[in-house]
């Protein structure tokens, strides 16, 4: 016997050994049975696979309740059980039920290891919406007798009733909405001795112990709890299916903080726009007002054009770029909407949102950005974007200078508190401080600022590095020889004249605990294909991933999906025509980059950037024209699932 | 993207307006009154006031800035520290301390209208409280014994501080106190402790009723309950509203009075005072009191600059004066007042109290006196860009290709040889080899028409109907030859041919020796000449009459003249003008004539000479090329400049006697084969009115030399980049 056999001996005998050891099944030592269990007896789905709620948006804005009042008849899921003492003694019995949202969790287990994951706390659970009730007594079952218990729950927002999202003696469970997908439950029915046993951080679920919150869910499937006798354990999967949809057509909130500079703020607004009592409650949607850096600021030509819709050469853009005075330049920063509601509609009938980047009149100059923001902020989920936003590019391939964005940003509370919504500690440096800090900012363990976005617009390629930047000939002001201003794009920005870049970007503060972190381009592959992500150094606060597609192709039909799959350990960007031909154009996952875990929300907009932002660019936005024309966008519909 | 402003916050209560609350309280009324043994019959007759005060209204205005009328042992009390007009005000600092005293000698005074002085003052309490006695006095001589005594008490416990206000009260002064070498003091005590107040303006009125709503020679613009541009209820010093102007070269709410509001009598200056707010440091703003005469001309502008760094979002007070010219005094006129923001600022203006004066009232220096009708820097703002863009989009005329080979033309001028109702351009490299390019029946085409081969190709040539025939002969001034040909066109547009009528040595006109510039020109019957000018700068008109040639020398020195054109550009001047312009590069200028009296008599008189052709940024230039159409109906006339000198730059100029002006950036549509004709290296253009319509086209010649042609700028295939064209352009 050679040594391998050896070992391969001894490895099989521990093994039998461990499994003579292990327990036998608790429900086997039971001297009692649950029985007949039956979950959400008072709700039909549309149909029994999906299993599907789509979330009420009405009053929401205070945080959602799933089943909401108007979702079934007591505003509760019902269910019930029957528990049947088998032994020859009476016994009194308590119960509890927990919920978990499991498309969207941590493992509890932590990889390699019994020991619960280290976010698995952050994981979607509750039980009782009051958290100071424990388990609920039964009460004494005789001998051979059986009771059945008909309860209900539902799932709300900051289940555990933490203080961090209260704020001014309120519970602000929205700060902490229940997320989407699906949904589990778990069982719980003891006895008298054994709830004896159960630490008060799991009877209740608001209590922390020592380490912090403990999943009940770690606790009774692979904890200490596994290990009570006399308990009955039983995980439900897929009992219900949260969905959101926000309905476009109910309104526009004015936040008045965005226009506090303007007194006359409320000059355009409507039955459908504005920030009365009745738009607060039901509008899903706030315009967007952009912060704009003032060193954003360039000077731009003075030339009024429709760029995509009346055309706008290549000659034409080159002549204005080599002829124009710097006298005649005009400096500007994007702008912001001075009145909400002129560039913004919420059509009722169609519940769709309408943007519009305003026209600039001569001496009227602006480039002004537009856009929504949702108004109810989720954890996670596949947020999917149908729209038609404004073509980037003319016949000949000229930018519009417009970036068209789908986009997430964390989300903020309604006055000064802080602190709520944070994202989990960096372990490794710590994030960056500030978005806007520059380089030099210093490091902190915790920061709410998360963003993941699609910017779409005309930018080229970084990866990989030895393509970047394009070398692009010097023009020269020369008017007798066309040649050298009329100046032709290098070989490899031709090649990609009539594409766009799909720009995939998740803002991770420069955290450095994912094992990859890196700067400069790399790769990474999901599902066969590989992708070159890109940070411009260690202390740079985002990755971002480049896809380049035809402009026709993404914005010159009547709509096009986006969609942003944002989960606990990756985000997938996908993009297509329709929703069931959605294709991966982004994946960076927390190997590489460290991903959010705040609520946020999702943002619309029609941008104009300063091109700094985008180095090697073909076209600098000082030389694209002023928009002539109204610059139109369509919001069709948003889903979270 | 990137951080945003969407979090929600707490919305902090709007700050509410205070109320101010003024409580006027008269508490002592008392009357002295001493018989006297002195006659009580007025012992003088009517007189003015000191030259200070003015003659018809009686009215005195004591602002402090100058010693006059106040007792020198209270000059202590004069202070810099706030002002309402100029620079100084007077203080009462604490309990029982007194103003500045007011001393008026009586026998100065309009005893006719004593009886009823107006007294009318504003204040600056520093403090809500006020306690403040306005006392109004008569001494004798010697001021040892007081005759009358009367006040004007002024309390308030919620008085609006850091701020000011005005009051009044109407006095009756006896007659009988109107005595000579009588004084009338005038002055304020305060009452109260730890409430510092200023005065200010104090206003003696002996003729009028009391105004408590406004002064007739003072006015306070608050902004309050105007609406329009400019006007902002985000800021505002006192009130709700101001006056905003934001971004570059805008402008805030142009305020607008008429002069006749205003008493104006030995009106000669005006003091002002006004609070801004900046939202950016850098702050470059001109507060403009601008007057028109009914005619809605500028006779006066002055312009108070404010170019420095400055706190933001707070109030600074500026103040200052400006002379105001006799002639624009005038009640017919009006006022205009507004700001010119000139950088990307945003400032508020509120509160911009002025008042009208003699400047001999106040003697301030010539310190702070800043003329900018004198500052080019800040003259009307005309001629700078960026011009907004207008498009001379392709006409329905289709183009032509002109060969490969052509890469510019020398002679390019617009003529009616074939018609008299419409034009055609005659274009070629030289004399011998033009064409003529004409549209008919919508469409463009060319037919040659060559000079004779005996002209040189150093010959000038003007179209000109000098026969007066109804269509355009050809004078070509044969500067190798010293030759004048007069050519007219015969035959069809198949077979055009060019007959010399006749050839005259020209050095025997006036003692030319050669002809470099010349155009077109029209007698007030519409019949025409042609005015010519040599090298040495001799200029002269020609025309015909009676069959023969005749010169007439005009008086001057032409020799600076580079460029000399003609057109009806002038809207109260019948008939065309000519213009030349010349001189330095850049110190360019410009003369118009005219011509007076009916052909062949007429005679051509100057309008106007050596205008500035730079005023703005952008000026005329002796080496661009004009063109004049009638680009929209009727006249004036349009002028078209180009500039080749770096780049096509192609300008609409409205022109007058007084001034130009850049009206528009002109640029091409519907170029043919997507090349912009501006993109060529060589362009030739002439307007006229090719299609026979009431408007006047632009035909453009374009050309590229060959290297040129090779263009990497675009990425469209099979289309010719810089082939040489010809297309017609028209204003929709």
């Amino acid at each position: 016997m050679n040594l391998n056999k050896l070992l391969f001996s001894l490895l099989i005998l521990v093994i039998v050994a461990i499994a003579a050891c292990k327990p036998s099944d608790k429900k086997a030592k039971l001297e009692w049975e649950v029985n007949d269990v039956s979950w959400l007896t008072n709700y039909l789905p549309e149909t029994t696979e999906n299993k599907v709620l789509w979330l009420d948006y009405e009053g929401a804005i205070h945080g959602f309740t799933a089943p909401s009042a108007r979702q079934t008849d007591n505003g509760l899921f019902n269910f019930e059980f029957t528990v049947k003492n088998t032994s020859d003694k009476a016994q009194r019995y308590y119960y509890k039920v927990y919920y978990q949202n499991e498309t969207y969790k941590n493992p509890e287990l932590g990889s390699n290891s019994n020991k619960i994951h280290p976010y698995a706390h952050e994981n979607f659970y509750g039980s009782w919406e009051d958290s100071l009730t424990g388990f609920k007594p039964i009460g004494e079952i005789g001998s051979g007798e059986e009771k059945t218990i008909h309860d209900g729950f539902r799932i709300v927002g900051n289940p555990r009733n933490e203080e961090m999202y209260f704020f001014e003696g309120k519970n602000d469970r929205w700060k902490r909405n229940p997320r989407v997908g699906s949904y589990s439950s778990l069982l719980i029915v003891v006895t008298d001795e054994d709830l004896k046993r159960i630490p008060d951080y799991i009877q209740f679920i608001g209590k922390q112990s020592s380490l912090g919150f403990i999943s009940p869910y770690y606790y009774f499937l692979f904890g200490e709890g596994k290990e009570l006798t006399n308990t009955f354990v039983a995980k439900y999967d897929d009992i219900i299916n949260l969905k959101a949809t926000p309905d476009l057509g109910k309104g526009v909130f004015v936040e008045e903080y965005n226009f506090r500079d303007n007194p006359d703020f409320k000059k355009y607004f409507d039955c459908r726009c504005g920030n009365d009592a009745k738009i607060f409650e039901e509008a899903t949607v706030t315009q967007f007002v952009h912060y704009v850096d003032p060193s954003s600021k360039f000077n731009n030509i003075p030339v009024i054009v429709d760029v995509v819709g009346e055309g706008y050469s290549k000659e034409e853009y080159n002549w204005n770029r080599a002829f124009c005075k710097k006298e005649e330049l005009i400096g500007t920063t994007p702008q912001t909407a001075k009145y909400p509601c002129r560039s913004i509609v919420s059509d009722s009938v169609n519940k769709k949102i309408i943007i519009k980047n305003p026209a600039t009149t001569y001496g009227e100059w602006r480039k002004e950005n537009v856009g929504i923001i949702t108004r109810h902020g989720f954890t996670y989920g596949k947020i999917t974007v149908k729209a038609k936003l404004t073509e980037l590019l003319n016949e000949d391939n000229v930018w519009n200078g417009l970036t068209n964005a789908i986009w997430m940003i964390y989300q903020g509370g309604t006055g000064q508190e802080k602190g709520w919504n944070l994202r989990r500690p960096c372990k490794k440096k710590g994030y960056m401080a500030t978005y806007w800090g520059g380089r030099n900012d210093k490091r902190v363990e915790r920061v709410g600022y998360s963003e993941i976005d699609f910017e779409i617009l005309k930018t080229v390629p970084y990866c990989p590095a030895n393509e970047f930047p394009p070398v692009y000939a010097e023009h020269n002001a020369n008017q007798k020889r066309p040649a050298d201003w009329n100046i032709d794009f290098p070989e490899d920005v031709k090649q990609r004249d009539h594409e766009i870049a799909v720009c995939c970007t998740n803002w991770d503060m420069a955290c450095q605990s994912p094992d990859k972190f890196a700067s400069g381009c790399n790769e990474i592959s999901y599902q066969g294909k590989t992708f070159w992500w890109h940070r411009w150094e260690d202390v740079y606060r985002a990755v971002t991933e480049k896809y380049f597609i035809a402009d026709d192709e993404v914005f010159g039909g009547d709509y096009y999906y986006f969609q942003i799959d944002w989960q606990p350990d990756k985000i997938i960007w996908r993009i297509g025509p329709e929703k069931n031909k959605l294709f991966v154009v982004g994946y960076v996952d927390e190997s590489i980059s460290m991903i959010p875990n705040n609520q946020m929300l999702l943002i619309v907009t029609q941008e104009f950037h300063n091109t700094q932002w985008w180095p090697g660019s073909p076209y600098l936005q000082e030389n694209i024209p002023f928009p002539k024309n109204d610059i139109f966008g369509e919001i069709f519909e948003i889903t979270i699932e | 993207m990137g951080i945003t402003t969407q979090m929600r916050k707490i919305v902090q209560p709007k700050k509410n307006r205070l109320i101010i609350v003024f409580i006027l309280i008269c508490s002592f009324s008392a009357l002295v009154f001493v018989v006297s043994r002195v006659n009580m019959v007025n012992p003088v007759g009517p007189k003015t006031l000191s030259d200070s005060t003015d003659n018809s209204g009686n009215k005195i205005i004591i602002d402090f800035e100058t010693r006059q009328y106040l007792d020198p042992a209270t000059l202590h009390t004069v202070s810099t520290d706030v002002s309402l007009s100029g620079n100084k005000s007077c203080v009462l600092l604490s309990k029982k301390s007194y103003s500045a005293a007011i001393i008026l000698d009586m026998d100065k005074l309009n005893t006719e209208s004593l009886a009823d002085l107006n007294l009318n003052y504003w204040y600056y309490p520093m403090t809500k409280n006020i306690d403040l006695m306005m006392v109004v006095s008569v001494f004798d001589k010697d001021f040892k014994t007081q005759l009358f005594w009367d006040s004007h008490h002024l309390t308030s416990t919620q008085a609006e501080s850091d701020s000011w206000s005005k009051t009044g009260k109407k006095f009756h002064i006896p007659d009988s106190l109107m005595q000579k070498n009588n004084k009338l003091k005038i002055y304020a005590i305060n009452n109260i402790d730890a409430s510092p107040i200023y005065l200010d303006d104090i206003e003696l009125d002996f003729s009028g009723n009391i105004n408590t709503g406004g002064f007739s020679r003072s006015k306070n613009i608050d902004f309050e309950n105007l609406q329009g541009k400019g006007i902002s209820n985000l800021q505002a010093y006192q009130g709700t509203q101001s006056s905003v102007a934001s971004g570059n070269d805008s402008y805030s709410y142009l305020y607008s009075c008429p002069m006749s509001d205003f008493d104006l009598n030995n009106a000669d200056q005006l003091n002002y005072r006004f609070y801004f707010m900046n939202e950016k440091e850098l702050v470059n703003f001109v507060l403009v009191f601008s007057i028109k005469d009914n005619k809605g001309n500028t006779v006066h502008w002055y312009g108070h600059h404010i170019n420095q760094t400055n706190p933001v979002k707070s109030w600074t007070k500026m103040q200052g004066y400006m002379p105001i010219p006799t002639e624009a005094c005038k009640p017919g006129n009006t006022m205009e007042i507004y700001g010119w923001n000139r950088n990307d600022n945003t400032v508020y203006t509120d509160d911009i109290y002025f008042v009208l004066k003699s400047n001999k009232d106040i003697k301030m220096g010539n310190e702070v006196l800043c003329d900018l009708t004198k500052e080019p820097n800040f003259a009307p703002k005309i001629n700078q860009p960026p011009y907004q863009n207008i498009i001379l989009h392709k006409a329905s005329a289709n183009h032509l290709w002109l060969g490969n080979q052509i890469t510019q033309i020398q002679y390019c001028m617009t003529a009616r040889i074939l018609s008299n109702t419409y034009d055609q351009v005659v274009a070629g490299n030289q004399p011998a080899e033009l064409s003529c390019y004409y549209i008919e029946n919508g469409s463009l085409h060319a037919a040659p028409i060559g000079l004779g081969t005996e002209l040189s190709t150093n010959s000038f040539l003007i179209p000109c109907d000098i026969n007066t025939d109804g269509t355009d002969e050809i004078l070509a001034f044969d500067n190798n030859n010293k030759k004048l040909i007069c050519y007219s066109m015969t035959g069809n547009v198949k077979s055009l041919k060019a007959q010399k009528n006749y050839g005259i040595d020209y050095s025997k006109i006036g003692g030319f020796e050669d002809v470099r510039l010349g155009c077109k020109v029209l007698g007030t019957d519409g019949k025409q000449a042609c005015m010519i000018i040599s090298n040495s700068g001799k200029a002269g008109i020609l025309y015909t009459t009676s069959g023969s040639t005749v010169f007439e020398p005009m008086a001057g020195d032409f020799g600076n003249i580079t460029r000399v054109f003609s057109g009806d550009l002038i809207n109260d001047k019948p008939g065309p003008e000519i213009v030349l312009l010349g001189g330095a590069e850049n110190s360019c200028s410009y003369s118009i004539y005219h011509a007076e009296g009916k052909w062949p008599h007429f005679k051509i008189a100057s309008l106007v000479t050596g205008r500035n052709g730079k005023a703005g940024y952008d000026g005329l230039s002796n080496t661009s090329e004009y063109f004049i159409g009638n680009f929209k109906s009727g006249t004036p006339a349009n002028l078209l400049m180009l500039d080749r000198a770096w780049r096509f730059d192609l300008k609409l100029i409205e022109l007058n006697k007084d001034h130009y002006e850049i009206i528009r950036n002109v640029d091409f549509s519907g170029f043919t084969d997507y090349n912009n004709p501006k993109y060529y290296p060589a362009t030739a253009i002439a307007c006229g009115n090719f299609a026979g319509d009431p408007h006047s086209e632009v035909m453009v010649f374009s050309f590229s030399e060959k290297y040129s042609a090779i263009s990497s700028g675009s990425l469209r295939k099979n289309h010719s980049f810089f082939t040489p064209k010809v297309e017609v352009y028209e204003f929709k």
